[in-house]
Protein backbone atom coordinates (compact mmCIF):
# COMPACT_ATOMS: atom_id res chain seq x y z
CA UNK A 1 0.00 0.00 0.00
CA UNK A 2 3.04 2.48 0.92
CA UNK A 3 4.17 1.39 -2.54
CA UNK A 4 1.39 2.47 -4.14
CA UNK A 5 1.23 5.77 -2.34
CA UNK A 6 4.13 6.64 -3.27
CA UNK A 7 4.11 6.12 -6.72
CA UNK A 8 0.93 7.92 -7.01
CA UNK A 9 2.10 11.02 -4.51
CA UNK A 10 5.41 11.27 -5.16
CA UNK A 11 7.93 10.13 -1.89
CA UNK A 12 8.47 14.07 -0.90
CA UNK A 13 4.93 14.39 -0.47
CA UNK A 14 3.90 11.41 1.50
CA UNK A 15 6.95 11.48 3.45
CA UNK A 16 5.46 15.29 4.54
CA UNK A 17 1.94 14.13 4.92
CA UNK A 18 2.90 10.98 7.12
CA UNK A 19 5.00 13.13 9.31
CA UNK A 20 2.20 15.30 9.71
CA UNK A 21 0.11 12.85 10.52
CA UNK A 22 2.29 10.83 12.78
CA UNK A 23 2.61 14.09 14.65
CA UNK A 24 -1.03 15.26 15.02
CA UNK A 25 -1.63 11.76 15.96
CA UNK A 26 0.73 11.83 18.58
CA UNK A 27 -0.41 14.77 19.98
CA UNK A 28 -3.62 13.52 19.96
CA UNK A 29 -2.69 10.03 22.06
CA UNK A 30 -1.17 11.79 24.35
CA UNK A 31 -4.22 14.03 25.34
CA UNK A 32 -5.88 10.93 25.73
CA UNK A 33 -3.35 9.06 27.49
CA UNK A 34 -2.76 11.86 29.53
CA UNK A 35 -6.82 11.84 30.51
CA UNK A 36 -7.10 8.18 31.33
CA UNK A 37 -4.08 8.08 33.51
CA UNK A 38 -5.77 10.99 35.49
CA UNK A 39 -8.34 8.56 35.61
CA UNK A 40 -6.79 5.72 37.20
CA UNK A 41 -4.84 8.39 39.48
CA UNK A 42 -8.05 9.73 41.03
CA UNK A 43 -10.28 7.01 40.65
CA UNK A 44 -11.98 7.19 44.14
CA UNK A 45 -12.70 11.05 43.43
CA UNK A 46 -16.31 12.05 42.95
CA UNK A 47 -15.86 13.22 39.12
CA UNK A 48 -14.58 10.09 38.64
CA UNK A 49 -17.20 8.32 39.80
CA UNK A 50 -19.93 10.80 38.57
CA UNK A 51 -18.43 10.22 35.17
CA UNK A 52 -18.86 6.38 35.34
CA UNK A 53 -22.38 6.93 36.68
CA UNK A 54 -22.71 8.96 33.41
CA UNK A 55 -20.97 6.86 30.73
CA UNK A 56 -23.51 4.09 32.36
CA UNK A 57 -26.21 5.21 30.73
CA UNK A 58 -25.22 4.10 27.06
CA UNK A 59 -24.85 0.49 28.28
CA UNK A 60 -27.79 0.77 30.65
CA UNK A 61 -30.56 -0.73 28.01
CA UNK A 62 -28.57 -3.62 27.23
CA UNK A 63 -28.59 -4.93 30.65
CA UNK A 64 -31.62 -3.66 31.31
CA UNK A 65 -32.74 -5.96 28.48
CA UNK A 66 -31.01 -8.69 29.43
CA UNK A 67 -31.85 -8.86 32.71
CA UNK A 68 -35.61 -8.48 30.99
CA UNK A 69 -34.91 -11.35 28.85
CA UNK A 70 -34.94 -14.15 31.48
CA UNK A 71 -36.60 -12.24 34.42
CA UNK A 72 -40.43 -13.06 34.73
CA UNK A 73 -42.74 -10.67 35.79
CA UNK A 74 -42.17 -9.80 39.52
CA UNK A 75 -45.93 -10.85 40.16
CA UNK A 76 -45.55 -14.02 38.21
CA UNK A 77 -42.34 -14.88 40.44
CA UNK A 78 -44.16 -14.16 43.08
CA UNK A 79 -47.28 -16.33 43.17
CA UNK A 80 -44.99 -18.83 41.43
CA UNK A 81 -43.14 -19.19 44.94
CA UNK A 82 -46.70 -18.86 46.37
CA UNK A 83 -47.54 -21.54 44.56
CA UNK A 84 -46.51 -26.01 46.12
CA UNK A 85 -43.34 -27.16 44.37
CA UNK A 86 -43.74 -30.13 45.22
CA UNK A 87 -43.44 -32.75 42.46
CA UNK A 88 -46.18 -34.66 42.89
CA UNK A 89 -48.52 -31.60 42.46
CA UNK A 90 -46.92 -29.84 39.92
CA UNK A 91 -48.84 -29.84 36.93
CA UNK A 92 -46.78 -31.72 34.08
CA UNK A 93 -45.61 -30.40 31.24
CA UNK A 94 -48.27 -30.96 28.02
CA UNK A 95 -46.55 -32.68 24.96
CA UNK A 96 -48.85 -30.51 23.18
CA UNK A 97 -47.33 -27.14 24.41
CA UNK A 98 -44.07 -28.54 22.48
CA UNK A 99 -44.86 -28.00 18.94
CA UNK A 100 -41.15 -26.46 18.14
CA UNK A 101 -37.53 -27.55 19.36
CA UNK A 102 -37.09 -23.55 19.85
CA UNK A 103 -40.46 -23.62 22.38
CA UNK A 104 -39.35 -26.70 23.87
CA UNK A 105 -35.75 -25.05 24.84
CA UNK A 106 -37.73 -21.72 26.74
CA UNK A 107 -39.99 -24.07 28.19
CA UNK A 108 -36.77 -25.45 29.92
CA UNK A 109 -35.01 -22.60 30.42
CA UNK A 110 -37.83 -21.04 31.72
CA UNK A 111 -38.25 -23.98 34.04
CA UNK A 112 -34.32 -23.58 35.69
CA UNK A 113 -35.19 -19.87 35.85
CA UNK A 114 -38.48 -20.28 37.84
CA UNK A 115 -36.80 -23.41 40.11
CA UNK A 116 -34.03 -20.34 40.59
CA UNK A 117 -36.39 -18.05 41.77
CA UNK A 118 -38.61 -20.30 44.29
CA UNK A 119 -35.11 -21.36 45.97
CA UNK A 120 -34.40 -17.78 46.39
CA UNK A 121 -37.62 -16.54 47.48
CA UNK A 122 -38.04 -19.63 49.65
CA UNK A 123 -34.66 -18.59 51.48
CA UNK A 124 -35.63 -15.37 51.60
CA UNK A 125 -38.90 -16.46 53.48
CA UNK A 126 -37.05 -19.09 55.52
CA UNK A 127 -33.78 -17.09 56.78
CA UNK A 128 -33.54 -13.45 55.28
CA UNK A 129 -36.86 -11.80 55.08
CA UNK A 130 -35.12 -8.35 54.38
CA UNK A 131 -32.82 -9.70 51.81
CA UNK A 132 -33.39 -8.45 48.59
CA UNK A 133 -33.05 -10.38 45.19
CA UNK A 134 -31.18 -9.86 42.39
CA UNK A 135 -29.80 -11.58 39.08
CA UNK A 136 -26.73 -11.32 37.78
CA UNK A 137 -26.44 -8.78 35.04
CA UNK A 138 -22.72 -8.56 33.69
CA UNK A 139 -19.55 -10.57 33.90
CA UNK A 140 -15.93 -9.46 33.27
CA UNK A 141 -15.02 -13.09 31.77
CA UNK A 142 -11.04 -11.70 32.50
CA UNK A 143 -12.57 -11.49 35.86
CA UNK A 144 -14.42 -14.55 36.31
CA UNK A 145 -13.61 -15.41 39.82
CA UNK A 146 -13.34 -12.13 41.06
CA UNK A 147 -16.60 -10.25 40.42
CA UNK A 148 -20.01 -10.05 39.09
CA UNK A 149 -22.48 -6.83 38.57
CA UNK A 150 -26.34 -7.45 39.92
CA UNK A 151 -29.53 -5.11 38.87
CA UNK A 152 -30.07 -3.82 41.94
CA UNK A 153 -28.21 -0.26 43.16
CA UNK A 154 -29.06 2.13 45.51
CA UNK A 155 -32.32 3.28 45.01
CA UNK A 156 -33.70 -0.76 46.13
CA UNK A 157 -31.82 -0.32 49.12
CA UNK A 158 -28.03 -1.81 48.49
CA UNK A 159 -25.86 -0.73 50.79
CA UNK A 160 -21.94 -1.40 50.83
CA UNK A 161 -20.18 -4.34 52.16
CA UNK A 162 -23.47 -6.28 52.46
CA UNK A 163 -23.21 -10.02 52.02
CA UNK A 164 -24.49 -11.77 48.89
CA UNK A 165 -25.67 -15.76 49.23
CA UNK A 166 -27.41 -17.54 46.74
CA UNK A 167 -29.06 -20.93 46.75
CA UNK A 168 -28.16 -23.74 44.17
CA UNK A 169 -29.34 -27.32 43.70
CA UNK A 170 -31.26 -26.59 47.17
CA UNK A 171 -28.19 -25.92 49.31
CA UNK A 172 -27.63 -22.32 50.52
CA UNK A 173 -24.25 -20.42 50.37
CA UNK A 174 -22.09 -17.41 50.62
CA UNK A 175 -20.97 -15.40 47.53
CA UNK A 176 -19.58 -13.00 48.44
CA UNK A 177 -20.08 -8.83 49.41
CA UNK A 178 -21.28 -5.93 47.82
CA UNK A 179 -17.86 -3.77 47.15
CA UNK A 180 -19.49 -1.02 45.17
CA UNK A 181 -23.12 0.58 44.96
CA UNK A 182 -24.29 2.80 42.12
CA UNK A 183 -28.24 3.75 41.27
CA UNK A 184 -29.58 0.68 39.66
CA UNK A 185 -26.55 -1.78 39.59
CA UNK A 186 -24.39 -3.46 42.22
CA UNK A 187 -20.77 -4.66 42.21
CA UNK A 188 -20.06 -8.10 44.13
CA UNK A 189 -16.63 -9.25 45.15
CA UNK A 190 -16.80 -13.24 44.97
CA UNK A 191 -14.93 -14.86 48.18
CA UNK A 192 -13.37 -16.90 44.55
CA UNK A 193 -11.50 -13.39 44.54
CA UNK A 194 -7.55 -13.78 46.11
CA UNK A 195 -8.26 -10.59 47.32
CA UNK A 196 -11.25 -11.62 49.41
CA UNK A 197 -11.28 -12.97 53.02
CA UNK A 198 -13.73 -14.12 55.11
CA UNK A 199 -13.71 -15.14 58.41
CA UNK A 200 -15.23 -18.82 59.10
CA UNK A 201 -16.01 -21.76 61.06
CA UNK A 202 -15.18 -25.68 61.07
CA UNK A 203 -18.56 -27.20 62.12
CA UNK A 204 -18.11 -30.31 63.76
CA UNK A 205 -15.98 -31.73 66.50
CA UNK A 206 -12.60 -29.06 64.92
CA UNK A 207 -14.93 -26.27 65.85
CA UNK A 208 -12.24 -23.58 64.60
CA UNK A 209 -11.80 -20.04 63.42
CA UNK A 210 -10.20 -19.33 60.22
CA UNK A 211 -10.00 -17.20 57.34
CA UNK A 212 -11.10 -18.31 53.83
CA UNK A 213 -9.27 -16.87 50.89
CA UNK A 214 -9.54 -16.92 47.34
CA UNK A 215 -7.52 -18.19 44.65
CA UNK A 216 -8.87 -16.80 41.81
CA UNK A 217 -9.89 -20.22 40.78
CA UNK A 218 -13.32 -22.59 41.66
CA UNK A 219 -11.62 -23.69 44.95
CA UNK A 220 -11.47 -21.83 48.59
CA UNK A 221 -8.79 -21.69 51.25
CA UNK A 222 -9.16 -21.80 54.80
CA UNK A 223 -6.27 -20.44 57.01
CA UNK A 224 -4.39 -20.14 60.22
CA UNK A 225 -5.69 -23.26 62.07
CA UNK A 226 -4.38 -24.59 64.66
CA UNK A 227 -1.38 -27.34 63.69
CA UNK A 228 -3.27 -30.05 66.14
CA UNK A 229 -6.86 -29.29 64.26
CA UNK A 230 -8.74 -32.35 64.65
CA UNK A 231 -10.00 -31.18 61.42
CA UNK A 232 -11.49 -33.84 58.80
CA UNK A 233 -11.64 -33.88 54.82
CA UNK A 234 -15.28 -33.45 54.41
CA UNK A 235 -16.15 -30.95 57.07
CA UNK A 236 -18.44 -28.32 56.53
CA UNK A 237 -17.11 -24.85 56.67
CA UNK A 238 -19.47 -21.69 57.52
CA UNK A 239 -19.12 -18.39 58.40
CA UNK A 240 -17.92 -17.09 61.86
CA UNK A 241 -20.09 -13.65 61.62
CA UNK A 242 -17.24 -11.80 63.55
CA UNK A 243 -17.41 -8.64 61.59
CA UNK A 244 -20.73 -6.44 62.07
CA UNK A 245 -22.03 -7.62 58.65
CA UNK A 246 -21.59 -10.94 57.33
CA UNK A 247 -24.16 -13.46 59.82
CA UNK A 248 -23.18 -16.37 61.09
CA UNK A 249 -24.16 -19.90 60.06
CA UNK A 250 -23.70 -19.37 56.30
CA UNK A 251 -22.09 -22.22 54.42
CA UNK A 252 -19.27 -21.95 52.76
CA UNK A 253 -17.79 -24.97 51.33
CA UNK A 254 -16.27 -28.26 52.70
CA UNK A 255 -12.96 -29.60 53.26
CA UNK A 256 -11.46 -31.45 50.24
CA UNK A 257 -8.00 -31.03 51.56
CA UNK A 258 -5.61 -30.38 53.91
CA UNK A 259 -1.88 -29.46 54.51
CA UNK A 260 0.43 -27.11 56.37
CA UNK A 261 1.12 -23.47 55.72
CA UNK A 262 4.33 -23.02 53.46
CA UNK A 263 5.68 -21.58 56.74
CA UNK A 264 4.89 -24.57 58.28
CA UNK A 265 3.00 -22.59 61.33
CA UNK A 266 -0.59 -23.55 60.58
CA UNK A 267 -2.86 -25.61 58.92
CA UNK A 268 -4.50 -24.72 55.89
CA UNK A 269 -7.42 -26.38 53.95
CA UNK A 270 -8.77 -26.43 50.17
CA UNK A 271 -12.34 -26.38 50.25
CA UNK A 272 -14.98 -27.06 47.63
CA UNK A 273 -17.57 -24.02 48.04
CA UNK A 274 -21.06 -25.00 48.42
CA UNK A 275 -21.84 -22.35 45.19
CA UNK A 276 -20.55 -22.67 42.21
CA UNK A 277 -19.92 -19.20 40.95
CA UNK A 278 -20.49 -19.90 36.90
CA UNK A 279 -23.65 -20.93 37.28
CA UNK A 280 -24.64 -17.88 39.44
CA UNK A 281 -27.91 -16.15 37.66
CA UNK A 282 -29.94 -14.95 40.92
CA UNK A 283 -28.65 -13.97 44.49
CA UNK A 284 -29.66 -12.64 47.78
CA UNK A 285 -28.54 -9.32 49.14
CA UNK A 286 -28.62 -9.73 52.81
CA UNK A 287 -29.33 -5.77 54.21
CA UNK A 288 -27.95 -5.35 57.40
CA UNK A 289 -30.58 -4.08 60.17
CA UNK A 290 -30.44 -0.51 60.60
CA UNK A 291 -30.43 -0.84 64.36
CA UNK B 1 -24.68 15.44 10.68
CA UNK B 2 -24.55 11.65 9.22
CA UNK B 3 -21.10 11.11 9.93
CA UNK B 4 -21.89 12.53 13.67
CA UNK B 5 -24.36 9.75 14.19
CA UNK B 6 -22.45 7.30 12.49
CA UNK B 7 -20.17 7.69 15.06
CA UNK B 8 -22.10 7.77 17.89
CA UNK B 9 -23.88 4.63 16.63
CA UNK B 10 -21.23 2.30 16.10
CA UNK B 11 -19.75 3.23 19.32
CA UNK B 12 -23.25 2.12 21.20
CA UNK B 13 -23.48 -0.56 18.28
CA UNK B 14 -19.96 -1.73 19.57
CA UNK B 15 -20.38 -1.78 23.31
CA UNK B 16 -23.77 -3.04 23.57
CA UNK B 17 -22.80 -6.15 21.09
CA UNK B 18 -19.56 -6.69 23.43
CA UNK B 19 -21.60 -6.94 26.62
CA UNK B 20 -23.89 -9.69 24.83
CA UNK B 21 -20.91 -11.40 23.48
CA UNK B 22 -19.80 -11.42 27.33
CA UNK B 23 -23.09 -11.87 29.00
CA UNK B 24 -24.17 -15.51 26.41
CA UNK B 25 -21.02 -16.55 25.22
CA UNK B 26 -18.18 -15.20 27.64
CA UNK B 27 -17.09 -18.08 30.21
CA UNK B 28 -14.25 -18.56 32.33
CA UNK B 29 -12.12 -20.49 29.30
CA UNK B 30 -13.63 -18.11 26.56
CA UNK B 31 -13.10 -14.11 26.38
CA UNK B 32 -13.73 -12.52 22.81
CA UNK B 33 -12.98 -9.14 22.78
CA UNK B 34 -15.15 -8.04 20.02
CA UNK B 35 -14.65 -4.00 20.62
CA UNK B 36 -10.63 -4.65 20.89
CA UNK B 37 -10.60 -6.35 17.18
CA UNK B 38 -12.79 -2.89 16.25
CA UNK B 39 -10.53 -0.60 17.42
CA UNK B 40 -8.08 -2.74 15.76
CA UNK B 41 -10.17 -2.88 12.48
CA UNK B 42 -10.69 1.36 12.89
CA UNK B 43 -7.22 2.04 13.34
CA UNK B 44 -6.29 -0.06 9.95
CA UNK B 45 -8.61 1.78 8.08
CA UNK B 46 -9.02 5.31 9.01
CA UNK B 47 -5.48 5.80 10.57
CA UNK B 48 -3.79 7.01 13.71
CA UNK B 49 -6.06 9.75 15.21
CA UNK B 50 -9.46 7.69 14.21
CA UNK B 51 -7.76 4.51 16.01
CA UNK B 52 -7.06 6.06 18.93
CA UNK B 53 -10.14 8.43 19.84
CA UNK B 54 -12.35 4.95 18.90
CA UNK B 55 -10.00 3.21 21.39
CA UNK B 56 -10.11 5.87 23.87
CA UNK B 57 -14.45 6.02 24.07
CA UNK B 58 -14.97 2.35 23.32
CA UNK B 59 -12.43 2.11 26.30
CA UNK B 60 -14.41 4.34 28.73
CA UNK B 61 -17.63 3.18 27.43
CA UNK B 62 -16.29 -0.83 28.04
CA UNK B 63 -14.23 0.09 31.74
CA UNK B 64 -17.73 2.48 32.99
CA UNK B 65 -20.33 -0.67 32.06
CA UNK B 66 -17.87 -3.73 33.55
CA UNK B 67 -15.78 -4.20 36.32
CA UNK B 68 -12.35 -2.82 36.22
CA UNK B 69 -11.11 0.65 36.53
CA UNK B 70 -12.52 3.87 34.69
CA UNK B 71 -9.23 4.49 32.01
CA UNK B 72 -7.69 1.36 31.64
CA UNK B 73 -9.47 -0.04 28.76
CA UNK B 74 -9.37 3.74 27.31
CA UNK B 75 -5.57 4.12 27.91
CA UNK B 76 -4.68 0.66 26.38
CA UNK B 77 -7.59 1.09 23.68
CA UNK B 78 -6.28 4.50 22.68
CA UNK B 79 -2.90 2.97 22.50
CA UNK B 80 -3.74 0.02 20.33
CA UNK B 81 -6.07 2.17 17.65
CA UNK B 82 -2.33 4.72 17.52
CA UNK B 83 -0.48 1.68 16.90
CA UNK B 84 -2.49 -0.14 14.27
CA UNK B 85 -3.00 3.22 12.86
CA UNK B 86 1.17 3.99 12.23
CA UNK B 87 1.26 0.55 11.08
CA UNK B 88 -1.03 0.23 8.70
CA UNK B 89 0.93 1.38 5.76
CA UNK B 90 3.26 -2.10 6.45
CA UNK B 91 0.21 -4.22 6.14
CA UNK B 92 -2.54 -5.26 3.36
CA UNK B 93 -5.48 -5.40 5.77
CA UNK B 94 -7.71 -6.83 3.39
CA UNK B 95 -5.85 -10.69 3.44
CA UNK B 96 -7.65 -12.80 6.37
CA UNK B 97 -4.63 -14.46 7.51
CA UNK B 98 -2.57 -10.46 7.85
CA UNK B 99 -6.19 -9.58 10.42
CA UNK B 100 -5.53 -12.45 11.84
CA UNK B 101 -2.30 -12.48 12.61
CA UNK B 102 -1.76 -9.13 13.29
CA UNK B 103 -5.14 -9.32 15.54
CA UNK B 104 -3.41 -11.96 17.06
CA UNK B 105 -0.02 -9.89 18.07
CA UNK B 106 -1.87 -6.76 19.15
CA UNK B 107 -4.41 -8.97 21.56
CA UNK B 108 -1.00 -10.67 23.00
CA UNK B 109 0.80 -6.79 23.43
CA UNK B 110 -2.79 -5.80 24.95
CA UNK B 111 -3.22 -8.61 27.19
CA UNK B 112 0.30 -8.42 28.40
CA UNK B 113 0.05 -4.43 29.23
CA UNK B 114 -3.61 -5.16 30.56
CA UNK B 115 -1.83 -7.91 33.59
CA UNK B 116 0.92 -5.52 34.27
CA UNK B 117 -1.24 -2.60 34.91
CA UNK B 118 -3.45 -4.39 36.81
CA UNK B 119 -0.39 -5.63 39.28
CA UNK B 120 0.65 -1.85 39.51
CA UNK B 121 -2.62 -0.96 40.57
CA UNK B 122 -4.04 -3.83 42.67
CA UNK B 123 -2.36 -4.79 45.84
CA UNK B 124 -2.17 -8.51 46.05
CA UNK B 125 -1.46 -11.84 43.67
CA UNK B 126 -3.65 -12.18 40.66
CA UNK B 127 -3.33 -15.24 39.30
CA UNK B 128 -3.52 -15.26 35.55
CA UNK B 129 -6.71 -16.35 33.95
CA UNK B 130 -7.68 -18.73 31.81
CA UNK B 131 -9.88 -16.83 29.84
CA UNK B 132 -6.88 -14.32 29.47
CA UNK B 133 -4.62 -16.66 27.97
CA UNK B 134 -7.12 -17.95 25.29
CA UNK B 135 -8.60 -14.89 24.60
CA UNK B 136 -5.76 -13.67 21.45
CA UNK B 137 -6.42 -16.91 20.05
CA UNK B 138 -10.31 -16.27 20.00
CA UNK B 139 -9.80 -12.92 19.08
CA UNK B 140 -7.81 -13.60 16.06
CA UNK B 141 -9.76 -16.82 15.02
CA UNK B 142 -12.85 -14.50 14.37
CA UNK B 143 -10.92 -11.34 13.37
CA UNK B 144 -12.12 -11.83 9.75
CA UNK B 145 -15.62 -12.16 10.69
CA UNK B 146 -15.58 -8.81 12.29
CA UNK B 147 -13.70 -7.07 9.59
CA UNK B 148 -16.45 -8.41 7.20
CA UNK B 149 -19.42 -7.39 9.58
CA UNK B 150 -17.26 -3.63 10.16
CA UNK B 151 -16.98 -3.33 6.28
CA UNK B 152 -20.86 -4.09 5.77
CA UNK B 153 -21.89 -1.66 8.67
CA UNK B 154 -19.36 1.33 6.62
CA UNK B 155 -21.22 0.44 3.91
CA UNK B 156 -24.54 0.70 4.75
CA UNK B 157 -23.79 4.02 6.45
CA UNK B 158 -21.96 4.67 3.19
CA UNK B 159 -19.47 5.93 4.81
CA UNK B 160 -15.86 5.25 3.62
CA UNK B 161 -12.36 5.21 5.40
CA UNK B 162 -10.78 7.87 4.86
CA UNK B 163 -7.83 6.76 3.22
CA UNK B 164 -5.19 8.58 1.32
Amino acid sequence: MFAKVLVAGGSGVVMDWETNERTHASAVVAALVLICLSFLFFKNSSFVKQLRSMLQLASRPTHQILSDFYTPPESEAVSAAQRTSSPETAEPASPAWVTTIESHRAVVQLQHENQRLREVLGLRAARWPKGIAAHVTGRDPQRWFQEIVIDRGRQDGVVLESPVVAVLDGREGFVGRVVEVMERTSKVALIQDSLSAVAARLVGSAAEDGVVEGGNSHELILKYLDRNSPIKIGDAVVTAGLGAMIPPEIPIGWVVDISLDPRQLFLQARLRPVIATNRLSVVLILVPNPS
Amino acid sequence: MKPFLFYVSTLLLGLWLQIVVNHFFGGSWFSLQIMLVSVIYWGLMRGPVSGAMIGFSWGLLIDSSSLGFLGLHGLLWTLVGFATGVLRRQLDESKPWTQTIFTFVMSIAYSLSLLAIERLLIAGDRSIQLASILEPLWNALLAPFVFVGLHAWERLWEMRPERR
